[in-house]
């Protein structure tokens, strides 16, 4: 906008109207048509039977559930990545060491996987029949053998409890669910991240250090302070995206209803004829996202007046 | 605190930043280390201060081996070119920083005073509440410095420390270190690749090329007797012209001339090596024409010295001079005049030894 007004005050830089004017038109065309229209289709259908059944659907126990399920994931995703994010960049970023390209590149993985192949994957390494699935079989029964083994009630138990980890279920559970969304929102706190950390460079650091401070203390005092936006920007991106992740969370979610995600729960309502609801329950997700977008816009203007 | 540095190397990749150089810092000296950039002065610096290790030698401060120590146990201050401020934290935050990151560190007043002292030293008191980029680059500078004496370093290491600073803010910093190094008497290295500033400031300069030593001493010995060619090029401006020796007296062209202590040794071809400032000029007469016969190019009068640019009647070569202004006025020297040179001083360097 503001560059608009500015061009007004250069009218040598600006091309006719005749050629301005169809180049505005088709892009607030594009904008409208693919995406306005859509968001503001869903709350038009969502509200066609009135308010009540919008209520009704939104309030209905399964999609409760599955809201409460979609908090779940997310808020998991988004706190794992956030550690792995912050110390990957900052292992990116603040190091010299071999294969650190490789690294860099490995993190960007996510974005070029198909999701849905993203989520066979895990079927594959965590399902019953699938490598670590049969190993744990064998951790299992290596386990309960041990424990039969000894009299000591302590070790006993101890020996039984560990040979229940083996036994957690992974694929078409929660903890499936979880490992999926939290792969394929892997990137966005790490790559907000590395840019900024690599401009700043490491002479903070550096200098915290000739002051006394242990890497410990120089990254809570130091590092973590100076990219604090920047990580709450990636926080949110990412959360955006883990909310509404689809592909990889149908395939290790096996379509049952208890762990039904918000986007498959909407797809379940939608195939089940249930248009109403449907667009009821996607009115929830676009709330979040326009959530979401108001505050990466306030966190945007934040970065943009400290820069 | 004295330091030294034993026959310390180090490499990145291929490239050799320092080669076995060994070095004393005496107790309580400012001193510079002065060098283009790549000749490794930076380095040796970062690896007193711990940022970076040698591949080889050791370091010792006060005869304590620390060449492992890690730099957050070295108490060593270090001051980055471009200040390094902590940009979320005011400016007494800054300089309190390393007084609060100790478990059984000092308590709250007391660390007050400290600060408010050490920002007094700096005399930016004023400023303990702003934020580093409401600061002046001067200002940043000082505060770094601040930074660094509070924890009470054993010395002070500066990496170009007036190298991001305009023209002005550079002379007037340049006083207020050697200052405050005076009031202080904290051994303080800094490095450098601006010779005035190096000769201006410190007690001992160090010059340093390709990762090697050129020679130490006083700003006034490496001035006036320059070790290696390196050096006298190095330091100021400086004419190479080529001359032959020939029973003590040294020839330029035609023109012989008798330079006091020059040794014996007879050089048929050899480079001269003469500052601008020991050109002496004047008027051809009947009587006087002893010298070299030159043409005056151009003279730039701006300030209290001239500097000449100068043609050789002979051969055309360039020579550069310096002369009082006075005397270009007394002379009425004129562009395109030709005038008679007398080199008061010239050094010749053969081989690995110069005469």
């Amino acid at each position: 906008m503001s560059q608009g007004g500015s061009q007004l005050d250069r009218p040598h830089l600006n091309d006719p109207w005749w050629i301005r004017l169809p180049l505005i038109a088709i892009v607030v065309g594009f904008l409208v048509l693919f995406l306005l229209l859509p968001l503001v289709v869903v709350f038009v259908e969502a509200l066609k039977g009135g308010i009540g059944p919008y209520i009704k659907a939104v309030t209905d126990p399964r999609t409760l559930a599955a809201l409460k399920l979609t908090l779940i994931v997310s808020g998991s995703a988004v706190i794992l990545n956030t550690i792995f994010g912050v110390m990957a960049a900052w292992c990116l970023t603040k190091f010299q060491f071999k294969g650190k390209s490789f690294l860099t590149s490995l993190i960007d993985l996510p974005f070029a996987v198909s999701p849905v192949i993203a989520g066979l994957i895990f079927v594959l390494v965590f399902g019953r029949q699938g490598w670590l699935g049969t190993w744990g079989k064998d951790f299992l029964e290596l386990f309960g053998h041990l424990a039969g083994h000894y009299q000591n009630p302590i070790i006993h138990w101890a020996l039984l409890k560990i040979a229940a980890l083996a036994d957690v279920k992974i694929i078409f559970a929660l903890p499936g669910i979880i490992i999926a969304t939290t792969f394929i929102t892997f990137p966005f706190v790490a790559r907000e991240l590395i840019p900024l950390m690599q401009t700043q460079g490491i002479q903070n650091e550096e200098t915290a250090a000739s002051l006394g401070a242990t890497g410990w203390k120089t990254f809570w005092r130091v590092t973590l302070p100076s990219i604090k936006w920047a990580l709450l920007y990636g926080i949110i991106l990412c959360n955006a995206r883990a909310m509404g992740e689809f592909g990889a969370v149908s395939v290790v979610s096996g379509h049952q209803q208890k762990t039904n995600t918000l986007p498959l729960h909407i797809e379940l309502l939608y195939n089940e004829y249930q248009f109403t609801s449907a667009y009821a329950v996607a009115s929830i997700l676009a709330l979040l996202a326009l959530v979401t977008l108001i505050l990466k816009q306030l966190i945007e203007s934040h970065l943009h007046s400290k820069a | 605190m004295s330091i030294e540095i034993q026959n310390v190397s180090k490499s990145f990749g291929t490239f050799a930043a320092l080669s076995d150089v060994s070095l004393t810092v005496p107790n309580g000296k400012l001193m510079a280390w002065l060098g283009p950039s790549g000749s490794g002065k930076t380095t040796l610096l970062r690896i007193l201060g711990g940022l970076e290790f040698g591949d080889c030698g050791k370091i010792f401060f006060d005869n304590e081996d620390i060449t492992d120590v890690p730099t957050r146990l070295r108490q060593v201050g270090f001051v980055f070119q471009n200040y390094a401020l902590f940009g979320h934290m005011t400016v007494f935050q800054n300089v309190a920083f390393g007084l609060t990151i100790k478990s059984k560190g000092p308590s709250k007043s007391e660390i007050r005073e400290k600060v408010m002292d050490l920002l007094q030293k700096v005399q930016l008191e004023h400023l303990a509440h702003r934020y580093p980029n409401q600061l002046s680059g001067g200002q940043s500078q000082r505060i770094a410095l601040a930074r660094a004496l509070a924890v009470n370093p054993r010395f002070l290491l500066l990496d170009e420390p007036f190298g991001a600073l305009d023209a002005q803010v550079r002379k007037e910093l340049r006083r207020w270190i050697r200052q405050l190094h005076e009031d202080l008497g904290l051994t303080t290295i800094f490095v450098t690749h601006d010779q005035e500033e190096a000769l201006e400031v410190a007690d001992q300069v160090v010059i340093m090329n390709q990762g090697k030593i050129e020679q130490i001493g006083t700003p006034q010995q490496v001035y006036d007797a320059p070790a290696t060619p390196f050096v006298y090029r190095f330091l100021g401006n400086v004419n190479v012209l080529p001359a032959s020796i020939n029973k003590g007296k040294i020839k330029f062209g035609r023109t012989e001339m008798v330079l006091e202590g020059h040794a014996t040794v007879d050089h048929s071809e050899t480079l001269a090596f003469v500052r601008p400032h020991e050109i002496e000029i004047s008027r051809k007469t009947l009587f006087h024409s002893a010298g070299l016969e030159v043409i005056i190019q151009k003279i730039h009068s701006a300030g209290p010295i001239a500097k000449l640019s100068l043609s050789r009647l002979d051969n055309a070569e360039k020579i550069q001079a310096e002369v009082p202004r006075r005397q270009v006025d007394s002379l009425n020297l004129k562009e395109g005049e030709s005038v008679l040179i007398r080199i008061q001083n010239a050094r010749v360097f053969q081989d690995d030894y110069s005469i």
